[in-house]
């Protein structure tokens, strides 16, 4: 891993995503309207700043990258079915009703009302500001959601050949998803920022924090802020992002226990921040009577079944081995292994581990589904899919591009 | 010292290419990119078609002419899993109600109740 990142990047990830945890905060206290905009602005300021400030000079392919996605996203209507269904109705519900609870009025059971919604709730204060709601701009604020995640992978990697590549690889892989309305493409992005932070943070601590004891304090205050704002919105974004979180955090500890290391205060401080918002919406939601319609109480009774069958197996396989993207980041996954294992046994081991406790989710996930399993697959894999590939292919990138330097 | 920037030049020439064709693929292929619909895209109910099917900006014109909170389907609208979701959505915050005495069906279908308005393909009825 790059023992150096560019802090300035790091930091403003950090005030970025802190508004954007605030303006979900905002919204479930239903705070005023004015406040909910400024805090807009403030973020629309922090990417002004990115665009111009001299500190980020050296980001010309990021701040194209992020023009191309809010043009492409802006370009396009809203058409994909979570995205209008689940994701744009929840955002069109909290700006009409004026309230983040509306889905609690179990109106449309069918449509995931115990999903979390902070991006949605970003949309809606970009439609309180514009005065009206249409098909086009609400899914561009994504755009703006994903932003921390892809400062804190950019202040990461090396140079401008990696950044490059990085970007390539997420046009080629998830850049579809993020411009779509859909929240799969922002998960894969925030899987990675967060396995990467929490590496740095709890598992290897070799980071260049700065010079001196201020710089060095105030470097290090910001990624654990920045861990914990992109924590929050990993789990927000849908249950999906909760569950890797939480597997993130079962993995840190674990190797925490693995390496003999003192499993210290602030790693618990660190994980209580990151799931407390997620526990207060499930708790909500369940105090309402509204809950999470894939999860039945014969969920283990469908995997026993679905064991029993050839066919299941064949399925599923299909889908979640035989992806062409999934294929093609193990192959290159494998490559920098070969090449690189022994300067980075560790950070490979965390990636590996969590990669395949995530997969191993997927196949639970699946074999356990009340809808027909065909079905599901079709609709969904190749959605899920990318975050697998997306943890991979950066890890590839960070580490290979340090053995080339 | 040459060669390594003959080298720079080529990779960049291949990712940037690479990201272009790929920009331009989501564009055209995979999303319907159009220019008109980004110099347009805070505009109110710009291009709502492209976004949903003629007959369900039909039905959401009906049910908000009767200026009412709530309308129903009828037992072949709500048994077709598009029209239903896309209504719901697309006329929010009127909601859909079975309890409603507002019944939105197909023109062709027989429903006991009295026609209100109509258009082409479907008619809205007040029972």
């Amino acid at each position: 891993m790059n023992a150096k990142p560019d802090w300035n990047l790091i930091f403003l990830s950090c005030l970025i995503s802190f508004c954007i945890f605030l303006n979900y905060f905002f919204w479930s206290i239903n705070f005023n309207q004015i406040i909910k905009s400024i805090n807009f602005f403030t973020i629309l300021f922090f990417l002004f700043y990115f665009f111009i400030g001299k500190e980020f000079k050296n980001y010309n392919y990021l701040r194209l990258f992020i023009i191309s996605l809010l043009a492409l996203s802006l370009g396009s209507m809203t058409v994909d079915w979570d995205a209008r269904s689940v994701f744009g109705f929840h955002a069109k519900r909290i700006f009409l009703d004026d309230n983040l609870y509306a889905g609690f009025d179990k109106y449309m059971p069918g449509l995931m009302n115990a999903y979390p919604l902070l991006p949605a709730s970003l949309s809606a204060t970009l439609a309180q500001i514009i005065g009206h709601w249409n098909e086009i701009y609400p899914k561009s604020t994504n755009i703006l959601v994903l932003l921390p995640a892809l400062f804190v992978q950019c202040s990461f990697l090396k140079n401008n050949k990696s950044i490059l590549l990085w970007l390539m690889f997420i046009l080629l892989f998830t850049a579809r998803n993020l411009v779509s309305g859909l929240m799969d493409g922002l998960v894969a992005m925030y899987f990675v920022t967060n396995c990467l932070i929490i590496y740095n943070l709890f598992i290897e601590e070799h980071l260049v924090y700065g010079k001196n004891s201020v710089e060095i304090n105030k470097n290090k205050i910001t990624l654990f802020f920045s861990g914990v704002f992109c924590g929050i919105i990993l789990s927000l974004l849908k249950n999906e992002g909760f569950v890797i979180i939480i597997l993130l955090l079962l993995s840190t500890f674990l190797f925490k226990i693995y390496l003999k290391k003192k499993i210290r205060k602030r790693e618990i401080i660190f994980a209580i921040l990151v799931l407390t918002p997620m526990f207060v919406w499930k708790l909500l939601a369940t105090y309402n009577g509204v809950y999470a319609l894939a999860i039945g109480f014969n969920s283990f009774d469908q995997i026993i079944l679905r064991l029993s069958e050839i066919n299941s197996y064949k399925l599923v396989f299909r889908y979640l081995l035989l992806n062409e993207k999934f294929i093609i980041a193990l192959l290159i996954f494998f490559f920098c292994i070969y090449k690189n294992f022994q300067n980075n046994k560790l950070v490979y081991s965390f990636v590996i581990t969590n990669a395949l406790m995530y997969y191993i989710t997927l196949y639970i996930v699946y074999l356990s589904t009340p809808y027909d399993l065909s079905w599901h697959l079709i609709g969904s894999s190749t959605r899920v899919m990318p975050t697998m590939v997306m943890i991979l292919i950066f890890f590839s990138i960070s580490t290979f591009m340090k053995k080339k330097e | 010292m040459k060669q390594k920037q003959k080298k720079n030049l080529l990779f960049l020439f291949a990712v940037l290419s690479i990201c272009l064709i790929k920009l331009l693929h989501i564009g055209s292929q995979r999303i319907h990119f159009s220019p008109n619909i980004l110099f347009h895209s805070f505009e109110k109910n710009y291009n709502d078609n492209l976004a949903v099917s003629d007959i369900i900006i039909e039905g959401n014109k009906l049910i908000k002419k009767i200026n009412k909170f709530n309308f129903n389907l009828s037992n072949k609208l709500y048994s077709n899993g598009y029209f239903k979701q896309r209504i719901v959505e697309f006329s929010y915050p009127i909601r859909l109600d079975a309890n409603s005495q507002f019944v939105l069906a197909l023109s062709h279908e027989e429903v006991s109740c009295s026609v209100r308005l109509k258009t082409q393909r479907l008619k809205l009825y007040e029972c």
